[in-house]
């Protein structure tokens, strides 16, 4: 449940960002969050529909979630592979278990748009 | 109008973490984490009584409502701070920052800090620790390091406890720690009877050494 924290987190900085700019109506978020954070896209929802509350900067604002896959890439054979857990990690073409996180470990405030 | 951001959503906490380290100086604080009844209070019972007399220690309570924690650490006569999250799963840079302002901090040489009982949120949060040390005790299951591999990736030191109950479980060390170093190359994993004092010895050594580094730089 760590995701009240995200979403607080969010509003915060896209609040701060957008009355820099002079944006008084904050439409649409988005954010990139990868597997491995374990954010859950049901509950940001709902955090952010409880959080935005007596925030009017974002009294119409929807947010967007894409969640990137946990992909991994061999450092022996140069392999890209897809991964749902990390019990079997081995490269399925050498079989060598050192990897590099190369998508999965996303989370960040892409971009909103507001008038 | 369309704005583009790509900023780190956790970039509130990281930015108060980095005060936090300022504030702690030359204090070594490590963030303990693992789940509710893996042991991490017995830990830490044991530690200070071992190291009471060598350093100046201090305790940092995590917990969502008690305070039951904080005063099994009371009864050692040194400083422990309760915070209470109130339903919050995990402590914050903001949080241990109000928490530290409460302790002398020159006058600390390791600082512990308990987090929320909890294997995915916790490990999210720098709070300005040395060192994060993940805990977990065998029957939990050997599968935790796959399914958790945040905070397993990001621990400086793995403590495997209550290896006395081995036998009762069908825990698989070697796979436990297969997952482990695939996620995680340089902690050490260390297997511990806590109760009992087993193991206790390579633990408060990796601690003398983190102290040790810190007081270095």
């Amino acid at each position: 449940m760590h995701e009240t924290s995200l979403v607080r987190f969010t509003l915060n900085a896209v609040e701060h960002k957008a009355a820099e700019l002079g944006i008084a109506h904050v439409k649409s978020i988005r954010l990139i969050t990868g597997e491995l954070r374990g954010a859950l896209p049901e509950l940001m929802q709902e955090a952010f529909r409880i959080l935005k509350r007596n925030r009017p900067v974002f009294e119409d604002a929807e947010l967007e979630m894409i969640v990137k896959p946990v992909v991994l890439r061999c450092r022996e054979c140069g392999t890209e592979y897809q991964k749902a857990d990390f019990h079997d990690v081995r490269c399925p073409s050498c079989g060598e278990t050192d990897f590099e996180i190369i998508s999965g470990s996303e989370l960040y405030i892409d971009s909103f748009e507001g008038e | 109008m369309k704005v583009y951001m790509e900023q780190d959503i956790l970039q509130e906490n990281d930015d108060q973490a980095d005060e936090n380290r300022l504030l702690f100086g030359n204090t070594l604080v490590v963030n303990i984490i693992g789940s509710p009844g893996c042991g991490k209070t017995t830990l830490l019972e044991k530690t200070i009584e071992a190291l009471k007399d060598e350093y100046r220690l201090a305790v940092i309570e995590g917990d969502i409502y008690t305070t039951k924690d904080s005063e099994r650490i009371e009864k050692f006569g040194i400083p422990s701070i309760q915070i209470n999250t109130a339903g919050g799963c995990h402590l914050s840079a903001e949080i241990t920052s109000k928490a530290a302002s409460d302790l002398d901090l020159d006058d600390i040489d390791i600082l512990f800090i308990e987090n929320v009982g909890n294997l995915v949120c916790p490990a999210e949060f720098d709070l300005g620790e040395d060192s994060k040390v993940a805990v977990l005790s065998v029957v939990e299951g050997d599968d935790k390091p796959a399914k958790y591999p945040l905070l397993f990736s990001e621990a400086g030191a793995v403590l495997l406890t209550k290896t006395d109950l081995l036998p009762y479980t069908n825990f698989d060390k070697a796979s436990a720690e297969k997952d482990i170093r695939a996620l995680n190359g340089d902690a050490p994993i260390y297997e511990m009877n806590v109760l009992k004092g087993e193991g206790m010895d390579k633990w408060l050594d990796w601690l003398r050494v983190q102290h040790k580094a810190k007081t270095i730089k």
